[in-house]
């Protein structure tokens, strides 16, 4: 058994999650999200982030629009749709069970 | 220096170099199959297009206006493998199938390898279908050329019919690799390094970044093939000297099948061809070719080493095709004049009434004494306007007729029978009495212009019953038969012998004292 294994099927559970959390703070276009995910290293590469989006936003949990930039190609920001911000929801509790459990299971002395 | 070329990406334009254009645009094609069976995979991959858009932009200012090679790499690092990619998320049983499968060897495909080929490449893509050493299939193929010119034949089908590995992801399928972008990077890297080095050849390295080790049977085929080689490229040369010595050089004889033949090759095309020149130029075209093609391969094989000019090969093949079509058309049409036979007969009575009648048989005014070993069936010499071709054929028979007498058959073929009669008017045999001797010129000619049209000239001497013939000279191996009651035993005519017509047919008498 691989650790990389491992730690890219803990990564992958919350990846979801996470790139939900930052849309709702603020719309943003791929390289935004890229940049912010990469930032606390939750993505290696970033192709990564393109079928999460492709199936989030099949799902109906976001949605976009397009805007012109100055230097380069025009860029699509992401939403949040209703259902999204719903599902985010769920999955805020989710995780804030998980972790508390995760926590308390390393904490606890035996 | 680099090619560039332009692409649109994302609605921009940008110039980018040839050979990472062909690595990105296979990257994006490998995202598109390894997504194919997602939902939305077209918007997807525009969006990781725009992505790399912008990687690029990131690229690109006043004094760098061209996306490179480097460049594409990076970017494809940063966005990773689409294989990667799913690696990180996908966790359903569908999609971990797919990827044990997209990792899994494919199926080889008969492709073309024309960075390897010596020719069309079929040969090599062959080789890299059976995963055998090319050498071993050229020389099969040789093999099939020599034993009778199959060869060529099905190596044009073959040619035709064998797509051509073109795009990178065909060129590592004809290997047998999985087109996904590792093999893909590493097949470029490849190309490029030697793009970089410029000595040899880019797809040599390909090679070797693909090949399996270097095993014996590969290096023993590889000696074999260039023995074969270095006997093909003399064989090649001798050959086209000696072609070109026959053609140019007036040579005035030489064996054809053990037959003796007396003129030059032109003169003896100038026999059978109505139109020589052409005739000579197509007989020259279809014989010279094979030889050249004998000396490239040869030389192919021996130095390991493409043609420099595939154009040239093309060229020589279509010319010798044509020019088989050409000699097929004008041996067909020679092949018609034939089509009629005539025959002339001429009586004639020998004047005066003697009891025994000589026969002197005369070559080039010779008298034929001795005609031991002589080849008397086809004998051709040609000189300046008349061609002499074979010997006339005597028959001795006895006859009910008081008188001696001959008669000579002129025979010829030609494309109509007035043709055929001309052909055989126009045939000079030679036959003279003078007292009790008859001299016969064995041989028969006729004017060039009227061309070989199977003439043939038959004398027959009739004998009254009773009287005697002498035939002078030995002539045991000259076309001359007597009708005897018993087999004729041409042991009888070693010498100069004498014979008495009876009722019977013709009777020995002993020879001449």
């Amino acid at each position: 058994m691989k650790v990389e294994n491992t730690k890219a099927q803990m990564r992958k559970g919350i990846l979801e999650y996470c790139v939900l959390s930052i849309l709702s703070k603020k719309e943003c276009y791929p390289s935004e999200i890229i940049e912010q995910l990469k930032a606390v290293e939750l993505i290696v590469v970033e192709g990564t982030l393109y079928p999460l989006l492709t199936r989030l936003k099949n799902s109906d949990l976001l949605d976009y629009r397009w805007e012109e930039s100055n230097a380069g190609p025009p860029r699509k920001y992401y939403e949040l749709t209703k259902a999204g911000v719903s599902f985010l929801t769920e999955l805020k509790t989710t995780w804030g069970l998980l972790s508390k459990a995760v926590n308390q299971l390393e904490n606890k002395s035996l | 220096m680099k090619k560039t070329t332009t692409i649109n990406l994302a609605g921009m334009v940008y110039h980018i170099e040839e050979d990472a254009f062909q690595v990105l645009n296979q990257y994006i094609a490998d995202i598109k199959r390894v997504f194919s069976n997602q939902e939305g995979v077209e918007e997807m991959v525009a969006d990781i297009q725009f992505r790399i858009a912008e990687l690029f932009q990131e690229r690109l200012n006043k004094n760098k206006e061209v996306v490179t090679y480097s460049d594409v790499q990076e970017v494809m690092a940063i966005m990773g493998s689409p294989n990667q990619f799913d690696e990180d998320f996908e966790g359903n049983e569908e999609e971990q199938t797919y990827q044990e499968t997209s990792y899994e060897e494919i199926p080889k495909r008969l492709y073309r390898d024309t960075d390897e080929g010596m020719l069309g490449g079929v040969s090599a893509g062959m080789a890299n279908y059976f995963n055998i050493d090319p050498v071993i299939i050229r020389v099969l193929w040789i093999v099939l050329v020599l034993a009778g010119g199959s060869g060529v034949l099905i190596y044009i089908i073959a040619w035709i019919a064998i797509p051509e590995a073109k795009t990178t992801a065909q060129k590592l399928q004809m290997k047998g690799q999985s087109a996904n972008i590792d093999n893909i990077r590493a097949f470029a890297d490849s190309v490029k390094n030697e793009a970089k080095t410029g000595f040899k050849r880019a797809s040599k390295s390909v090679k070797n970044t693909f090949k399996k080790k270097d095993n014996p049977i590969s290096n023993v085929a590889k000696a074999i093939g260039r023995v074969i080689g270095f006997g093909l490229f003399l064989g090649g040369i001798l050959g086209l000297v000696f072609l070109v010595l026959f053609f140019l050089a007036d040579f005035n004889f030489f064996f054809i099948n053990n037959e003796f033949i007396d003129g030059d090759v032109n003169s003896l095309i100038g026999l059978f061809f109505t139109t020589t020149v052409l005739a000579s130029w197509l007989i020259f075209a279809v014989s010279i070719i094979p030889l050249i093609f004998l000396i490239i391969a040869g030389g192919m094989l021996l130095f390991n080493q493409k043609p420099k000019s595939r154009a040239l090969i093309l060229t020589l093949l279509i010319l010798w095709f044509v020019a088989i079509v050409g000699l097929s058309f004008i041996g067909i049409r020679t092949g018609l004049d034939f089509k009629e036979t005539y025959k002339s007969q001429e009586k004639t009575y020998v004047e005066g009434n003697y009891p025994e009648l000589q026969v002197n048989i005369f070559e080039d005014e010779m008298m034929i004494t001795n005609a031991m070993d002589y080849d008397f069936d086809r004998y051709l010499s040609i000189s300046e306007n008349e061609v002499k071709l074979g010997y006339a054929r005597i028959e001795i028979l006895p006859a009910s007729d008081s008188l001696f007498y001959y008669s000579v058959e002129k025979r010829s073929n030609g494309g109509t029978l007035k043709s055929a009669k001309e052909n055989s008017e126009e045939i000079n045999f030679d036959i003279e009495q003078v007292g009790n001797v008859l001299n016969v010129s064995a041989k028969y000619g006729f004017p060039k212009k009227s061309k070989i049209r199977g003439q043939k000239v038959d004398v027959k001497i009739y004998v009254p019953v009773g009287r005697r013939i002498i035939l002078n000279g030995n002539l045991e191996d000259y076309p001359i038969r007597l009708q005897t009651k018993a087999r004729f035993n041409d042991d009888l005519l070693e010498q100069s012998s004498i014979w008495e017509s009876s009722n019977l047919g013709m009777e020995y008498k002993g020879f001449l004292e």
